[in-house]
């Protein structure tokens, strides 16, 4: 309770600052969804992340698919549903593959008199082999930005490669590993790979598995440029680097689906779902998802039933910052048929505020605005549903991409978007997967523009029948 | 204004985007939404600076260098 407290305060005085946009004449039916309170349950889903780090996790922490940090999740998402008045609320267990699990880790550098401790930025990328006990104690080679023509003439065969890389954007990509440099160093024989994230500061960043079988790490840009220059000052003699990572893959874990169900005139449905896992504070993603969730949860709660024509499933899902390729959405797609037959729409609510940042120099500086969306709604062949939710976005607030998506931002929709009418938008900032991406890079004010116009399309597809929403099933391309 | 804020009351907004100083920064690169929001807010501060005196802004010249000259 003394952590929410703390942060709720000491953000409070920064979120005053936040551009409002005015809520329509036309819209005051919205009225009740309110950012400020929304922001909260963000600052809740933080606290959970922190008790989990603050309980001998203090290098992979979060809200980390399998772990206790799961369950609290779980249970607290259950009970936001059960306050609402939602019915059936019910956590589905189910069972995960082995989880890979960095229990422990320590990167240490030194070239004659100097020392770098590495991991106060170092961070294994997921999935990536460990060390034995032992660890490795190799020596260090700068390899520009992974590319050719950097290892042109390099050896780096037994040895730590470090590279630079540009975040496309957070570390949700990166230019080292989308161009082949872990794989690259891999192949000519490297003993290690550290992409130094070109993000100023020195955030922890969590990288998608780079698919590789030789220890692989993000490095924050500080102590990146550290390494560079000490590489560079010692090129008679080049740092050595002691590297020791512990991973398990733990077997026999559980993750839940969180079920809550609000009765509607009909048996025909919409789906809102958003993800309940994240790595570090996961303020962005996908704490603002699930706020966004409750949210529409408690707006629909007030209105009668009689006047809700649809029933409204809400769905906290596993997710799928693990490489299981999200189970609990697997088995949803798999119960389509039982699940989706009468379905009319499906929100998916993921990451759904984030705050605007820009490069300065070399520092990332805030703006008092929430970024613009990556957006999806329906594709081509339900034009109504993609009119209404552009209308919806204008109407409160949401900026978008100048073009929607021809398939769903990455994420959860991805697995349900051929067969059910969908809706996402969110976008990938500059904190995504870092340590830094806190609640206070989650504009109260984007969750309420983002909620309120999920609540408009709900509405509006309330006003469509089915067979203006329903197509055939798209194949996979 | 980096030549005169030392000695006058300044006001300055702008940002520095992807297409700055490319061929690429089109007129369509400038939303007319962002010049009417800028533009009436600049003119809001006119008016809200002539309902004050003089006294209010004037200070006496500052001498750190705090911003480089673009």
């Amino acid at each position: 309770m003394r952590t929410n407290l703390v942060l709720a305060g000491a953000l409070l005085a920064q979120q005053l600052t936040f551009l409002e946009w005015p809520l329509p004449p036309t819209a005051q039916a919205y009225a009740d969804i309110d950012g400020r309170r929304l922001h909260t349950y963000v600052v809740e889903q933080a606290a959970i992340s922190r008790r989990y780090r603050d309980q001998g996790h203090p290098q992979f922490w979060g809200r980390i698919t399998g772990t206790s940090g799961d369950a609290e999740s779980a249970a607290w998402l259950a009970a936001h549903f059960t306050r609402i008045g939602l019915v059936d609320v019910r956590i589905q267990p189910i069972d995960l593959p082995p989880q890979w699990m960095p229990d422990s880790w320590t990167i240490v550098a030194t070239a004659g008199e100097t020392t770098l401790t590495l991991d106060r930025s170092a961070q294994p990328a997921y999935g990536t082999p460990g060390t034995t006990a032992a660890g490795l104690d190799v020596e260090a080679v700068w390899a520009g930005t992974g590319s050719d023509a950097d290892f042109a003439g390099r050896d780096v065969r037994g040895k730590a490669v470090f590279m630079f890389s540009v975040p496309l954007p957070g570390s949700m990509n990166n230019t080292s590993t989308l161009e082949g440099g872990p794989k690259r160093a891999e192949q000519l024989g490297a003993a290690a790979v550290f992409e130094v994230i070109a993000l100023p500061g020195n955030s922890r960043n969590v990288l998608y598995p780079a698919r590789v079988n030789v220890p692989v790490f993000a490095l924050g840009m500080e102590d990146g440029y550290a390494m560079r220059d000490l590489l560079g000052r010692s090129a008679a003699r080049p740092p050595r680097v002691r590297i020791r990572l512990d991973v398990r893959q733990v077997p026999n874990e559980k993750s839940a689906l969180v079920w809550g169900t609000l009765p509607g005139a009909t048996d025909e449905t919409i789906y809102v779902m958003a993800h309940r896992d994240g790595w570090f504070d996961a303020a962005t993603d996908n704490a603002s998802g699930v706020a966004t969730m409750i949210g529409l949860a408690e707006h629909f709660a007030k209105i009668p039933r009689e006047r809700r024509r649809r029933t409204i499933v809400f769905v906290g899902l596993d997710g799928h910052h693990n490489d299981s390729g999200g189970v609990g959405r697997m088995w949803m797609a798999d119960h389509r048929d039982q699940l989706f037959a009468k379905t009319a729409l499906a929100i998916n609510a993921e990451h759904t505020s984030t705050i605007q940042t820009y490069f300065y120099g070399e520092k990332i500086r805030r703006a008092n605005a929430y970024t613009a969306q990556l957006w999806y709604a329906g594709g081509p062949s339900r034009p109504k549903l993609q009119d209404l939710a552009v209308r919806a976005f204008h109407e409160f607030g949401v900026s978008i991409y100048d073009e929607p998506e021809p398939a769903p931002p990455p994420g959860d929709l991805g697995r349900f978007f051929r067969f059910v009418p969908g809706v996402d938008a969110g976008d990938f900032n500059m904190y995504f997967h870092t340590d830094e991406e806190t609640p206070d890079t989650v504009p109260w004010t984007g969750l309420e523009a983002s909620t309120r116009a999920y609540a408009r399309i709900i509405d509006g597809v309330n006003e469509l029948d089915l067979h203006d929403l329903q197509r055939p099933p798209e194949p996979v391309r | 204004m980096s030549s005169f804020f030392r000695f006058l009351p300044g006001i300055d907004t702008s940002e520095f985007h992807h297409y700055f100083h490319t061929d690429l920064e089109t007129p369509q690169t400038v939303p007319w939404t962002g010049l009417e929001a800028s533009t009436r807010a600049y003119a809001k501060i006119v008016d809200e600076v002539n309902k004050l005196p003089l006294s209010t802004f004037k200070r006496p010249e500052e001498r750190a260098q705090t911003q480089a000259v673009r």
